[in-house]
């Protein structure tokens, strides 16, 4: 006798769509590689927020010369604060969020390889920066020595110190489980067909950018730990006095901090590679050079840190390596550029809010492209280290570089992941006002710079209030913007215009054969490969 | 993925279950050699100059990375053999060779694809008999374990047509 019974439930009987559980403990114990990017988003969001309002913190006693609003601890404090939570709360996490959402999606995986590291690696943020901005209400306050933390000035801090060090350490934790995670997805888990020459530019950046992350992260936690144990146990690693040198920590730290300046800007490569094509309807122009370029940027990454610090005292021929390593790096980086332009000749271009915040992008990473071609000629360094010339250069990378990159994403597949459209409007609104804001605020200060304003100051001489005061109007206008951006994806998330499944006419891909919104498991079926 | 195989010299149908995977235990091998050789490399000569605690993170770290990458590789390679002779069922688990082995009658066997009571987790597909069940195919797609699910209970009842 044989016989077969099949216990059928109503969730089944509906396409296998298993919803989630309800309540809080959905969110803590989920595995499910789209709950954990949901809460790696909103994190980053947050964290956005905290982060922005340190920077207007710093940009409202900035508006004119004297001390008005702060005092100079306190504005260190801040600009300290602001770059760490800018650069591990705000942008690493919105582009680990972005992966968990999306690689599984588009390599056809059901979900990510490792579902219980991933949900460890989300948890550890939100303790790693409640530990780290606690430390502002500890006596002595949090770090004022910059996020670049160089002894001997970082080891003044107060009782802070071993908090932020932990913080640190923690949020490499998370972000080398991160990477892990998506390595082993990208490389075990595609889908049959997906060959590694078929990918998205959107996993093949994290899968490059994972593997930096792997590299130069050990080097990170091997420094901060250093100078704890230069503060508390009596080592001299970069102690002077007792035979250490402190130049030798900005060289480790920079052979951490220039790959972890691409580890913030390759998956926005990718985020621009996937949108101008859809707006442009037509296949990215050059995808195999794309890759290589991309490949490129990483292994130059490795050998131009120096370029961070001409001014120590360095060889001559030192100087000239790096100087040259770092101009090599404007070869593939123009090769992108020329693909995305060449992308969009003689496409039927629209401009929907994402493909603006891709254009913007194109337009004014390549500005700060520039201006870090001016900075990587080692006389001309000499004159911009450590003035605001060098604020202005990573901010128009990072800012309508990696974030712009960031919203492009998010209006890009918000439809895709609330199966509601935007506010397209409001996303026009909020596009516009973000970009003359971010032009505003860190224009100018490329004429601060090369007028000699020093970085990291709360007071200025007065030939410099101008310039300054444009900064920071823009500053303001910018950063209320992103407000318009909250309420839009909270509006989109809470209801709209239904999202058909395509959601974008020109849009390619796995992600946009699943249903809007995807369910709770998607890729429960391999997909079919082409 | 499932494998059919039909009439072989002990099964009248033998199902071979394997998840899919898209990178071999060699490629894997030669991708976790290259991040280790790249990682080791930058930090040598730290080392060399006698920053040496980056050592134990990068050992640390490669170590999770190794483990990491061995925890999906093991369940890439996982295989299921379900051989359906004339009067017992053997199901064989493992991954170079059989780990673990059950013979199961075959008169008095069931299929039993039974959704699970969470909804969170997909469905267990089982093969019953005299009060014992072996979970065969949880590496399986949902479509793919359905399916196996039909063709186990058709074989069952003798009902297999040979494509």
């Amino acid at each position: 006798m044989s016989t077969a019974s099949h216990a059928h439930d109503h969730a089944e009987d509906h396409g296998h769509d298993h919803g989630p559980p309800r309540g809080l403990t959905r969110w803590i114990y989920t595995t499910n590689h789209k709950d954990i990017g949901t809460l790696y988003l909103l994190f980053s969001l947050l964290m956005f927020f905290v982060g922005g309002s340190m920077a207007l913190v710093i940009r409202a006693e900035l508006f004119q010369p004297g001390l008005q609003i702060v005092n100079p601890d306190f504005f260190n404090q801040m600009t300290t604060m602001h770059a760490l939570v800018m650069i591990f709360g705000a942008v690493m996490p919105a582009f680990v969020g972005l992966a968990n959402w999306l690689v599984p999606m588009m390599i056809g995986a059901p979900d990510m390889a490792l579902p219980r590291m991933n949900n460890w690696s989300f948890w550890i943020m939100p303790f790693a920066f409640t530990l780290l901005l606690s430390t502002l209400f500890l006596p002595g306050g949090g770090p004022a020595g910059g996020w670049t933390l160089y002894p001997p000035l970082v080891l003044q801090t107060g009782d802070a110190f071993p908090f932020v060090i932990l913080a640190v350490h923690m949020m490499g934790a998370s972000s080398i489980m991160g990477a892990i995670n998506i390595i082993a997805t990208i490389l075990n888990l595609r889908a049959p067909g997906m060959t590694l020459m078929k990918m998205p530019m959107f996993v093949w950046t994290w899968l490059i950018t994972a593997y930096l992350l792997i590299a130069v992260m050990p080097v990170l936690a091997g420094s901060v730990t250093m100078l704890l144990t230069d503060k508390f146990f009596g080592t001299s690693f970069f102690n002077a006095g007792g035979g250490g040198d402190p130049v030798m920590f900005q060289h480790i730290f920079w052979f951490f901090g220039h790959p972890e300046v691409y580890i913030m800007i390759l998956p926005a490569f990718g985020i621009i590679s996937m949108i101008i094509p859809t707006f442009a309807r037509k296949p990215l122009f050059g995808y195999a050079s794309m890759v290589y370029a991309t490949a490129s940027i990483a292994f130059l990454s490795f050998i131009v840190w120096a370029h961070h610090m001409f001014t120590v005292g360095m060889p001559l021929a030192g100087e000239l390596f790096f100087m040259y390593a770092t101009m090599l790096i404007a070869v593939p980086t123009g090769v992108k550029v020329f693909n995305w332009i060449s992308t969009m000749w003689r496409g039927a271009m629209t401009f929907e809010t994402p493909m603006l915040f891709a254009i913007a992008f194109v337009v004014l990473f390549t500005i700060g492209g520039f201006s870090g071609l001016m900075l990587a000629m080692a006389p001309a360094d000499f004159q911009y280290q450590d003035t605001y010339f060098v604020v202005a250069h990573f901010h128009y990378v990072l800012v309508p570089g990696a974030v712009f990159s960031i919203m492009a994403a998010a209006y890009y597949w918000l439809p895709k992941w609330t199966g509601h459209m935007y506010d397209e409007k409001l996303g026009q609104w909020h596009f516009w006002l973000s970009t003359i804001g971010v032009n505003v605020l860190f224009f100018p200060q490329h004429f601060l710079g090369l007028a000699g304003m020093p970085r990291r100051i709360p007071d200025y001489a007065l030939q410099f209030t101008e310039f300054n005061m444009m900064s920071t109007v823009g500053a303001f206008m910018f950063g209320f913007s992103q407000l318009l951006f909250a309420y839009n994806v909270i509006k989109t998330i809470r209801g709209g215009a239904k999202a058909t499944d395509k959601v974008w006419e020109g849009a390619d891909g796995l992600e946009w054969t699943l249903s809007s919104p995807p369910a709770y498991h998607t890729f429960t079926t391999a997909p079919e490969i082409r | 993925m499932i494998a059919i195989e039909y009439g072989t010299k002990e099964c009248q149908f033998c199902y071979v279950l394997r998840p899919n995977r898209s990178l071999s235990w060699r490629q894997n091998l030669w991708f976790l050699a290259g991040l280790c050789a790249v990682t080791l490399i930058g930090i040598a000569p730290l080392v060399a100059m006698g920053f040496w605690p980056v050592l134990p993170f990068a050992g640390l770290e490669l170590l999770l990375v190794g483990a990491g990458l061995y925890r999906v590789m093991c369940r890439c390679h996982e295989c299921e053999v379900i051989c359906v002779a004339a009067d017992s069922i053997r199901i064989e688990r493992g991954r170079r060779g059989p780990r673990q082995r059950w013979v199961i009658g075959r008169a008095w066997a069931q299929v039993v694809l039974r959704a699970c009571p969470h909804r969170w987790y997909p469905s267990r597909l089982l093969i019953h008999a005299h009060g014992h069940a072996v979970e065969v195919g949880r590496f399986l797609v949902e479509e793919e374990r359905k399916k196996l699910a039909q063709d186990l209970t058709h074989c069952l009842r003798g009902q297999v047509f040979e494509p």
